[in-house]
């Protein structure tokens, strides 16, 4: 049987330390993807426009919606984008970054983690998703706008909770985990 | 034999680590994210309005029916440039604005002007540091003017967004 993993990549973001998948079915990994997409202000107003119902939870408008993702997503690559110049990274840097999924998300599963909720936003909604191979080691394997409750509540999140799954198959398949 | 134990664990986790690094690939020049967050670094300040700016275009087109090419055609600009600006993605100056704002008639942004004006007890805004401070001191050395009561308004200009300014 023709396996996907087979072609899936990983990309060293921060070597050493940082790594994304690009995804067999995507051109980009997914950390550019990410940054693409969320701080396109035109994807953005298209995505809440499909999702306005979302919105009514957090009694935000379309234009706020947009502008609020927009500075979310810059806030956390612009993170990145540090750690990546830093002359070092120390041991705890991006376990400060990530944190593990709730339980109920991940399944008990310990190793699938997401950016801890980005500073100075009330209800953060930007998301990276993550396996962790070890202390400081992780591995992204893609994002998104969690406007509900649970990532089973839409159907994004659950691709990319199936993407954490087929993720931490490969990393195994290798001999990493 | 603890110390064997977690000596032969410490090795094994850096196998690991040093396989993860063997099978993963570089980035190359061209990565994107970095890119997007270098320009975004260097716009910080004004990220927020080109979000504000497109969501105003966009509205207009969507009243107007207008599609981004019929908006293009008529502002004289590639249809890729107006991407650029409807993704939030464009250093616009200001003439670029006033120009969007002709073709589609509506107000993107006001600059606010307060001309120089001769007044009894108009209270002083300072614009500049220190600037108050050292025109009370002229005043009062010179004209021996009541340094509460400086008789000049100071000319400001400033730009907002039109929705944060109507």
């Amino acid at each position: 049987m023709f396996n996907l993993a087979f072609r899936m990549e990983i990309v060293a973001i921060v070597p050493g330390v940082l790594y994304a998948i690009k995804w067999p079915e995507s051109g980009n990994h997914c950390l550019d993807e990410m940054a693409e997409r969320l701080t396109d202000v035109e994807y953005l107003y298209e995505y809440f426009e499909k999702n306005e119902d979302k919105l009514s939870f957090y009694g935000d408008t379309i234009d706020n919606a947009v502008r609020k993702t927009n500075a979310e997503a810059d806030e956390l690559i612009q993170e990145l984008f540090n750690l990546a110049n830093a002359e070092s990274v120390s041991t705890d840097d991006l376990d400060d970054i990530f944190m593990p999924l709730h339980k109920e998300e991940a399944f008990s599963h310990p190793r699938f983690y997401t950016d801890s909720k980005a500073k100075g936003y009330k209800a953060p909604w930007v998301r990276l998703y993550a396996v962790k191979c070890d202390p400081n080691h992780y591995v992204i394997t893609g994002y998104g706008i969690k406007l509900v409750r649970k990532m089973q509540d839409d159907q994004h999140l659950l691709s990319e909770l199936k993407k954490l799954e087929r993720a931490t198959d490969f990393l195994k398949e290798n001999g990493i985990l | 034999m603890a110390y064997y134990k977690k000596q032969t664990m410490k090795k094994t986790k850096g196998i690991k680590i040093d396989r993860l690094q063997a099978i993963s690939t570089k980035e190359g020049a061209d990565s994107k994210w970095k890119k997007i967050a270098e320009w975004n670094r260097k716009h910080k300040e004004a990220l927020d309005d080109f979000a504000v700016i497109a969501g105003h275009i966009r509205k207009t087109l969507k009243e107007k029916e207008w599609t981004q090419t019929e908006l293009a055609e008529k502002m004289g600009v590639t249809p890729q440039a107006l991407t650029r600006i409807m993704k939030g993605r464009q250093n616009l100056s200001l003439q670029t604005i006033r120009k969007i704002e002709q073709v589609l008639d509506v107000r993107l942004i006001t600059v606010h002007k307060t001309k120089t004006v001769k007044s009894q007890k108009v209270k002083m805004v300072s614009v500049v540091p220190n600037y108050e401070k050292s025109m009370s001191k002229k005043y009062n050395y010179k004209q021996g003017v009541d340094k509460n009561e400086p008789d000049m308004k100071v000319v400001s200009e400033h730009i907002e967004p039109y929705n944060q300014a109507s």
